[in-house]
């Protein structure tokens, strides 16, 4: 069974907390309690990163292919496939992955490939592709690509369009000016895409096709959950009006916050409310058996800054744009603005292990995350450069089995009587 | 005659306003450019040469016609039902000479330009529905007797439609799809109801590449050469 965007559950409420209604409650009472109801769901992010630091300690991006070996490359996709079968096991909500090139960080330049590959392996948890960078590749491609994702898991996908890191507009030669616009016309027309049920042509800015009807269609209809990168005011903003959910990496809390708040306020100008489960936030975590043992991987955890050097070399090439776009006023932008405000030292909040600590501590910390932000899903990456597999493992599966049965029930509101009596008359 | 109006869109056409009768009513239209001909109907109000019509001028011979009901003038009596005056606007066509044409209207022209490519399909060789309304309820009253006659219209039509269009929805777009046999649909990005103020340029290149090409318009003929 799937979960639907609006909340509701497909699943009997009384199985998402210990004292809930009636599973004799009929169907709108059951929703309304269950929107209510949204326990916080946990996404692990398989990076595929290269198991190797002497390619990822190379400094400025591209990395050249030359330092890439063979042996290695297959032990890499071997130890992430493990992984994401782990984090099936341990239960995790889903499973994800992301669009990037040109980097031993994550090797994953075609998402919807390596998601292909995790759907055979994970059998339980959603497969989320967040996401395909919507600004650099073929709309219609990208819609094909989901909707047979979609059949191959048996209708677990989950989809974010992201824009892309100004290095990566590089990689296909995509004008940077245009990427925040070409973003929002792919997501609209990947979302058509799916859903025309006759042959139609497109007439956009960026994009003409004159024939596209889509084969396969998705499974879950009308089209898998679909999410919206929000690390700006503008594109929270789009979302909302398109009925898009948001996602958000990397930020401090307080710009997470703002962020989701002007969303919410847009989403209900448009006239709808997101659920929790709609409001998406990436990170970085490692857990430790105590606070040294996680202060240890904290210390190692980004290999000396290689994220850093994504946006060093050619990276740091992407040229002022030559028609200033609208400048934001939160976090980074793609285009590479205002890199203060977010306070990371990278920029796009990068390079700040979010939550990190024993069990007791990330419990705590989520927890906060959660009251301040409003986050319903954490998609979360362990796999810091400096960390060997085996550390990587070991915080897995210390966050598999003593954080999340603890967290699963944050944001999950136990009806009281007078609720459950009311939705039942009613 | 009245004088000649400039088209407007940045285009070089002139119009010239003339009438004629048809089903014994006088039809006023506006007519610039040379080459295949293109009628268009639009109501009175809208009888002023629109941009798309001037930069069409520049290519095909453009009759815009208005449809008897309101305005100039004012001997045209009581409204006639919409299938008469697709025969009415068919007869102003014939009378002005035409024996084949293209057809295009927007809005709520569409029942009558309809009607027209259905009793009088030997004449109308293609046509272009913009921003199409009035034949399905659609929150408004449709047409159920054109509703159920349109898969009688063998003609090449394109039909867009603007993805933020808040008066014909997409489900009424997908109907009219559905139901004519022979139909492009073509979803225009960023664009509403008016699709022409929204999208001038999107507009003018696909309903150009339509009238050229008729269904060939699928195929993409532009050059991807970067360098020889």
């Amino acid at each position: 069974m799937t979960d639907v965007l609006d909340g509701s559950y497909t699943q009997s409420p009384a199985q998402l907390y210990t004292h809930g209604p009636s599973p004799s409650l009929q169907g709108s009472a059951r929703r309304a309690i269950a929107r209510k109801a949204s326990p916080m769901k946990t996404s692990f992010f398989c990076t595929n990163r290269y198991l190797s630091l002497e390619a990822l300690s190379h400094d400025g991006w591209p990395t050249p292919p030359a330092l890439y070996r063979s042996d290695i490359g297959l032990r890499s996709v071997e130890a992430a496939l493990a992984e994401a079968t782990l984090a099936d096991e341990l239960g995790f909500d889903w499973v994800s992955c992301s669009e990037h090139h040109y980097t031993p960080l994550l090797q994953t330049p075609n998402a919807a490939l390596f998601a292909a590959a995790l759907s055979q392996v994970v059998h339980r948890a959603k497969i989320a592709v967040l996401g395909p960078l919507v600004s650099m590749n073929n709309p219609v491609r990208i819609a094909e690509e989901l909707a047979m994702l979609d059949q191959l898991s048996g209708g677990r996908l989950v989809v974010l369009f992201l824009r892309g890191t100004p290095n990566e507009f590089l990689a296909y030669g995509t004008n940077p000016d245009e990427t925040r616009a070409r973003t929002q016309e792919a997501s609209v027309l990947i979302t058509r895409a799916l859903t025309e049920p006759h042959p139609f042509g497109w007439e956009g800015r960026f994009y003409r096709f004159r024939t596209v009807a889509v084969w396969p269609g998705p499974i879950q209809r009308p089209h898998p959950p679909m999410y919206y990168s929000g690390n700006s005011i503008e594109s929270a903003t789009f979302a909302a009006a398109n009925h898009l959910a948001l996602g958000v990496s990397f930020y401090p809390p307080h710009l997470v916050a703002h962020i989701m708040g002007h969303y919410k306020q847009e989403c209900a100008r448009h006239g709808w409310e997101p659920t929790a489960d709609q409001l998406l936030y990436r990170a970085f975590i490692a857990v430790g058996e105590d606070e040294k043992e996680a202060a240890a991987l904290e210390a190692k955890y980004f290999g000396g800054n290689v994220i850093g050097g994504l946006f060093r070399g050619r990276g740091a090439t992407v040229p002022p744009p030559s028609a200033p776009p609208m400048p934001t006023s939160v976090g980074t932008d793609a285009d590479g603005k205002n890199t203060g405000a977010d306070k990371g030292p990278i920029g796009f909040g990068l390079g700040t292990l979010r939550f990190c600590g024993s069990p007791d501590t990330v419990v705590k910390q989520i927890a906060e995350f959660h009251e301040t932000t409003g986050v319903g899903v954490i998609d979360i990456s362990f796999g810091g450069a400096g960390l060997t597999l085996d550390e990587a493992m070991k915080s897995i599966k210390l966050f598999g089995n003593e954080v999340l049965p603890r967290i699963r029930h944050i944001g999950a509101a136990v009806p009281s009587e007078k609720e459950t009596s009311a939705a039942a008359a009613g | 005659m009245s004088g000649g109006t400039q088209g407007s869109g940045g285009s070089s056409a002139v119009f010239t306003e003339h009438f004629v009768n048809s089903s014994g009513r006088q039809i006023r239209f506006l007519e610039a450019g040379r080459g295949q001909p293109l009628v268009v109907l639009r109501a009175s109000d809208a009888l002023m040469p629109s941009g798309l019509n001037s930069l069409l001028a520049e290519h095909l011979r453009v009759i815009v016609f208005e449809i008897p009901g309101t305005g100039a003038p004012p001997t045209n009596g009581p409204p006639p039902s919409t299938r008469e005056l697709a025969r009415t606007m068919a007869g102003a066509a014939a009378a002005v000479g035409l024996d084949r044409y293209a057809l295009m209207t927007t809005n709520a022209s569409a029942p009558v330009a309809l009607w027209q490519a259905i009793d009088s399909r030997e004449m109308v060789e293609a046509l272009v529905l913009i921003s199409p309304s009035g034949v399905f309820s659609d929150g408004r009253p449709g047409d159920p007797e054109l509703e159920r006659a349109l898969s009688g219209i063998k003609t090449s039509t394109l039909l867009l439609l603007g993805t933020e269009d808040d008066v014909t929805s997409p489900d009424a777009g997908r109907m009219y799809v559905r139901s004519i046999p022979n139909c492009y649909y073509v979803l225009v990005y960023d664009a509403g109801h008016a699709i022409e103020a929204a999208r001038p340029d999107a507009l003018f290149a696909t309903v150009r590449d339509f009238l050229e090409r008729r269904e060939t318009f699928i195929v993409n003929r532009g050059s991807t050469v970067i360098n020889p």
